[in-house]
């Protein structure tokens, strides 16, 4: 990583930011729809809490602990979703033509990706800070080992979803259709990557397309060290297939990167729309 | 001259939409519906194998926990769908440079507002034909659909959502802004109108907000018609409060939306 | 010195057939261009109607990849050494939408400015004497939003100088412009390439701004080069097939309008009579160079009081290009 690359990254994330929190309302809306969606979630378990099957969800869940199972699997999820929204709002670039101006310049397009990414990892992080703070205050049995266990989870979360914020951008350069890939990478992340729902208890071909989701696995880190104390040993496992997983999705960014910047320069659709 | 306004918007919106994005539009709704049943059916049938609480039942009127929440997603969709389309066709016409041409002529609002509304309601309707295909394998259930209360209600949405989503329009106009208003919008109906849970579980204080909002009215009337059968005279009091709502929001959405956008191009430029 | 040779761009499109059906179909926009910049001159492309002046330009400004073809700019290789040229090279097109916003004007070039790698102590002061330059000091703080097209405009200007490149590329720079901006850029334009020594590529609708600024003119129609040479040149050679002649004269006798239709009609030309309160004033246009034989028809006749023989423009000669093409591809 050289200076050049720097700086691009470091004039993107403050251009990317400008741009999106234009205006103070934005910080508010960060905060009033995730805490509406996450009651929306809360509230869909509500017709089945205390009916006959509570005891088997109790050993996915933990017993009482629905609020904070789902409160930890919308944190994580909500850092994904920040780089999916990232990336389609940087897909308008190519309408008002300002991806043109990028390509025009010798800037990395990678160090471009990950200034633009990091933009939005601000956003979650202010999310996460707030939401774990109202944790801390709404659970006073929140189980946690130790003071380093946290800092692991936070650390599951930045990495991998700023991975799969370079991935999303990159794939969102590549397309000028890029609803259908926010339909198909948004949605069923929530879904599979088991965020209202416990992995453990999806049917097979569920968990294999959950897998693939890094979400799944940075959820499953930090619900175990928030709510069920684990120690590392606990989360070697997933620790390892997420690392895994971002080391695949890097290369992919790389790939699909200066593929799709070829291809655009040869099909001329940098700019038409 | 509206009905010419009508169908000329319906029929370049129409003509727009199947030019750009035809395939890809689609599915990205059919997607997003058949993924938020796919979770309820999740929920339901995995996690917590089939069995819902009395409280459910005695809150919905029903034990059918999958037609429930395949009722709410429907609407949903429809909801989404108008709000995305009938909102926002001004300040899109605003953003692309078209309002003024538009103002220009001596356009209906009315008319072509509703020329919106239609195009709107034949494309969710199509996008619902084939939802409803999709999710009978989830346990859609129409066994007891009463057909006579279910078109009123139907119908009642259909200008509540109108009206609201007029209403929508202006303050997109007013605060030149369509991302935080529709997102915030949508934020609150799927909480407080029901779409995926009776809106007795929430506080009492969000249940206040819940009955001023007319899909509230329409998901109850919806369910109690096509689920449990009921007929239009034993939902009477449901089919007022919807009716009023949607007059009380169509009548305020006319008056705001000739006032604002009279006043757009003056605020283009501030 | 930027030389294309044998420029060639094809664009491969999706042609919808049906609902789910579509079929590939290839489109030659550019068929092979030959196209030579030096520094400190402007050097003009002016195109019939879609003749793929923008494709060229994106072509040099290394957005698009020739599908054949050279160019080599000072010596480096359009393809191959794409990332270098980036550096020596800006592109400024028309229209108001290539810029952020919602960012002010001199975030905006903070931006792009950091995006080319350039030192911040430079950046800061080549931003502000562009800001300067383009007439943005009082409201470059402002959010871009709230300018008017042309300050939009002129801020894409700016934006297209942040690198100081050697080699700038302008689409319809001053399409949209108000009269007096639009002369302030021209003016800049030249100095851009007299004092600074820029080699400038300037494509544009207004013919005469073509005609005061380039040193040297390509004329292209659907992908192919026409003509080149000087504005000047240019126009006298298609001129050539047009020459006009205004002449004023005391009398026309029938004699003369006889031997006047006579002789034009033998040589498929043609004149028009504007008389009025016993002035007679008659224009000739014709293909060939006939001065000297008319002043000797006419004046044996008649008196000359004045004889005009009309300097060619360069956008008579578009007009006339464009006419010849029309006619040809429709008897092709």
């Amino acid at each position: 990583m050289n200076k050049h690359m720097l700086k691009s990254i470091k004039a993107e994330a403050i251009k990317q930011h400008k741009s999106v929190y234009h205006s103070s309302l934005m910080y508010f809306s960060m905060l009033i729809w995730p805490v509406l969606h996450l009651f929306s979630s809360y509230y869909s378990y509500k017709p089945f809490e205390g009916s006959a099957a509570s005891e088997l969800v109790a050993k996915w869940v933990g017993e009482d602990m629905i609020f904070a199972f789902i409160l930890f699997g919308y944190i994580s999820f909500i850092f994904f979703k920040c780089f999916v929204q990232s990336a389609w709002r940087f897909s308008f670039e190519r309408i008002s033509g300002t991806l043109e101006l990028i390509y025009l310049t010798p800037a990395s397009r990678l160090g471009v990706m990950l200034g633009n990414a990091l933009a939005s990892l601000f956003e979650s992080a202010w999310m996460f800070t707030v939401f774990c703070v109202g944790a801390i205050v709404l659970f006073t049995d929140l189980n946690i080992s130790s003071i380093f266990m946290p800092i692991v989870a936070v650390f599951s979360l930045v990495i991998p979803s700023i991975c799969w914020g370079i991935f999303m951008n990159s794939l969102f350069m590549f397309s000028r259709d890029t609803g259908i890939f926010f339909t198909l990478f948004q949605t069923p992340m929530e879904l599979f990557g088991g965020a209202k729902i416990p992995f453990p208890a999806f049917p097979i071909w569920a968990k294999l397309i959950g897998g693939f989701f890094p979400l799944t696995w940075s959820a499953s880190i930090v619900r175990k060290i928030f709510m069920h104390g684990a120690i590392f040993a606990d989360i070697k496992a997933e620790l390892i297939l997420l690392t895994l997983i971002c080391i695949g999705l890097f290369l992919l960014t790389l790939l699909l990167l200066r593929r799709g910047e070829s291809y655009a320069r040869k099909t001329g659709n940098m700019a038409l729309f | 001259m509206i009905i010419n306004n009508i169908l000329a918007t319906a029929r370049r919106n129409l003509t727009m939409q199947t030019r750009a994005y035809p395939v890809d539009f689609f599915f990205s709704k059919l997607l997003t519906c058949f993924f938020t049943i796919l979770g309820s059916f999740f929920i339901y049938n995995i996690v917590f194998k089939g069995n819902v609480t009395n409280e459910f039942i005695q809150y919905s009127g029903t034990s059918d926990y999958m037609s429930f929440t395949i009722l709410g997603s429907f609407m949903y969709l429809f909801v989404v769908g108008t709000f995305l389309n009938v909102s926002r066709s001004f300040i899109t016409e605003m953003r692309e440079g078209t309002l003024d041409s538009l103002l220009i002529s001596p356009v209906n609002y009315m008319g072509y507002l509703s020329g919106n509304m239609l195009e709107q309601t034949m494309i969710t309707a199509g996008e619902l034909l084939i939802a409803i295909l999709i999710t009978i394998p989830f346990g859609l259930r129409f066994a007891n659909i009463n057909v006579a209360s279910t078109m009123l209600s139907i119908a009642l949405t259909l200008i509540a959502l109108f009206g609201m989503s007029i209403i929508l329009s202006g303050i997109m106009i007013y605060f030149k802004d369509t991302y935080l208003s529709q997102n915030t919008v949508f934020s609150i109906i799927y909480l407080t109108t029901g779409i995926l849970f009776p809106i007795q579980y929430l506080p009492s204080w969000l249940q206040v907000i819940s009955n001023y909002i007319p899909v509230t009215y329409s998901l109850r009337t919806l369910r109690n018609s096509v689920l449990t059968g009921l007929d239009i005279t034993s939902q009477y009091n449901d089919f007022k409060q919807l009716a009023v709502l949607s007059i009380v929001y169509f009548t305020v959405g006319m008056l705001m939306i000739r006032r604002i956008v009279k006043k757009a191009p003056e605020r283009q430029f501030i | 010195m930027l030389i294309a040779k044998g420029l060639k761009k094809n664009y491969i499109s999706k042609e919808k057939t049906g609902f789910l059906k579509s079929r590939l179909k290839t489109v030659e926009a550019i068929k092979s261009l030959d196209l030579t910049i030096r520094p400190g001159k402007i050097v003009g492309l002016l195109g019939l109607n879609g003749a793929g002046k923008t494709t060229t330009i994106k072509m040099l400004s290394t957005l698009l990849e020739p599908d054949g073809g050279s160019c080599s700019i000072d010596g480096l290789d359009l393809t191959r050494d794409a990332f270098k040229i980036k550096h020596i090279v800006n592109m400024i097109a028309g229209g108001e939408r290539m810029v952020y916003w919602r960012l002010t004007a001199r975030e905006n070039l903070e931006y792009f400015g950091k995006l080319y790698n350039i030192p911040n102590n430079e950046l800061n002061k080549r931003i502000d004497n562009l800001i300067e330059f383009v007439g943005l000091n009082e409201r470059a703080n402002e959010a871009v939003e709230k300018y008017s097209k042309g300050m939009k405009q002129r801020l894409q200007i700016a934006r297209g100088l942040i690198n100081d490149p050697k080699y700038l590329f302008m689409d319809e720079p001053t399409l949209g412009l108000d009269a007096p901006i639009a002369r302030d850029l021209r003016k800049f334009t030249k100095s851009l390439a007299n004092k600074e020594g820029k080699g400038i590529l300037l494509t544009s609708h207004y013919i005469n701004e073509i005609e005061e600024l380039c040193d040297y003119v390509y004329i292209i129609n659907q992908g192919q080069k026409v003509m080149e040479g000087s504005p000047k040149e240019i126009a006298s050679i298609v001129a050539n097939c047009t020459n006009k002649y205004h002449i004023k004269i005391n009398s026309f006798p029938d004699k003369l309008k006889v031997q006047l239709e006579t002789y034009l009609s033998a040589i498929q030309s043609d004149y028009q009579l504007d008389g009025a309160d016993g002035s007679f004033e008659i224009c000739v246009s014709t293909h060939k160079d006939i001065q000297s034989e008319l002043i000797a028809m006419l004046s044996q006749q008649t008196k000359i009081i004045s004889f005009a023989a009309m300097e060619p423009k360069l956008e008579d000669a578009i007009i006339t290009l464009s006419e010849v093409r029309a006619y040809e591809q429709a008897h092709a």
